[in-house]
């Protein structure tokens, strides 16, 4: 048996890292209605995670703009260039955006998970870049865990087991 | 005596006092529900990074039983009932009048119970804060849900982020007279919300 020496960075929300830590393992805990998009270039094993709360920026700047898709994705995808990533390698996922069932026909505060997803695949397409997989929408909530060493990202929901997107 | 804690920024200050006896009428009500006495043993008003709103449960991938209703009216607004599983079958079983651990699930009856309870409590809630501002305030209907504490409350957070980078934190802890049920109430209202009944109460 191995010794793992892994260790786990939340990524909170709004929050985009980037690393090349291979013992890094890079999660968004408990996500309903917001989305973590996990990206990694398997050659310069890179990976990186943004957690996405809302889907646009209306003009918001600052270093709390990250929440918004719009800003998190070129942001995200930016770091990654930096880090040696090439586009035609990324192996994208996202995972969350959903409608949590609180209360049925209430105001437009509960399109959120929707609207992101949206934005978020607006975002991605927008840098020319495609998705690998996605677990997103439904009404439960989602983690999702980016294991740097094996560029594995996985998926976890209450009382189902991990699966790996 | 109960222990009471307001910690909010000054403009805040008076609203946060109304609120506070909203959760204390809320435990009320609840108490008139169940038809036995219920202690609220804190009750406190904090304002906390939007982010820290899931480790008041224990984080955000900790699984919880969850009635959320959503405040329309003059304002929108959230509120939560937020118990490890655990406490919400122990909470069960007194809504239902049932001995202390007779409930081992949660299916559509007990999540009916609960969201009874929540619809109860919130509409304590709001009655108090109604008839101290004269704004007219209403609970959605209640909805009851099991899953991670993160998920349960994006959507609230995410709208409390479009305006602010802090959330008003309503808490209410209560127990049942022999101890049996340790269970709290919170409100998340926005601080908009919070600012009107702050104003309506100066200009009364």
């Amino acid at each position: 048996m191995t010794v793992s020496n892994e260790t786990t960075v939340m990524v909170g929300l709004g929050e985009v890292k980037v690393t090349d830590d291979p013992e890094t393992v890079l999660a968004c805990l408990g996500l309903g209605s917001c989305i973590a998009i996990s990206v990694f270039d398997p050659v310069v094993k890179v990976g990186g995670m943004a957690h996405v709360v809302l889907p646009k920026s209306n003009g918001k700047t600052g270093d709390k703009a990250a929440r918004y898709a719009d800003i998190a994705v070129p942001l995200l995808i930016g770091q990654m260039r930096e880090r040696g990533a090439l586009d035609v390698r990324l192996q994208i996922n996202l995972v969350g955006g959903a409608q949590m069932s609180l209360a049925p026909g209430m105001g437009t505060a509960f399109k959120i998970g929707e609207d992101n997803i949206a934005a978020v695949q607006a975002a991605l397409k927008a840098e020319g870049l495609r998705i690998k997989s996605e677990d997103t929408g439904g009404n439960r909530g989602r983690t999702m865990r980016l294991f740097i060493e094996s560029g594995k990202a996985m998926v976890a929901s209450a009382g189902q087991e991990t699966k790996e997107l | 005596m109960v222990e009471q804690q307001i910690s909010v920024e000054d403009s805040l200050k008076e609203g946060a006092r109304l609120v506070l006896l909203g959760g204390q009428n809320a435990i009320n009500g609840l108490s008139e529900m169940v038809d036995q006495e219920i202690i609220m043993k804190t009750i406190s008003a904090r304002q906390i990074p939007v982010d820290d709103v899931p480790d008041l449960f224990g984080g955000r991938e900790m699984v919880a039983v969850a009635v959320y209703l959503a405040v329309t009216g003059a304002t929108e607004g959230h509120m939560f009932l937020v118990y490890p599983p655990q406490t919400a079958m122990s909470l069960v079983d007194l809504l239902l009048g049932e001995p202390s651990g007779t409930t081992t699930e949660i299916t559509e009856m007990e999540a009916s119970a609960l969201g009874e309870m929540g619809n109860i409590m919130g509409s304590f809630y709001l009655n108090a804060l109604s008839d101290a501002s004269g704004l007219v305030l209403m609970p959605s209907p209640p909805a009851v849900i099991m899953d991670m504490a993160g998920s349960i409350l994006d959507v609230a957070l995410a709208d409390i982020l479009q305006e602010s980078e802090d959330a008003l934190v309503v808490e209410a802890t209560f127990s049942t007279k022999d101890n049996a049920i340790n269970g709290n109430f919170l409100v998340l209202p926005s601080p908009d919300f919070l600012r009107e009944l702050s104003n309506r109460v100066a200009s009364k």
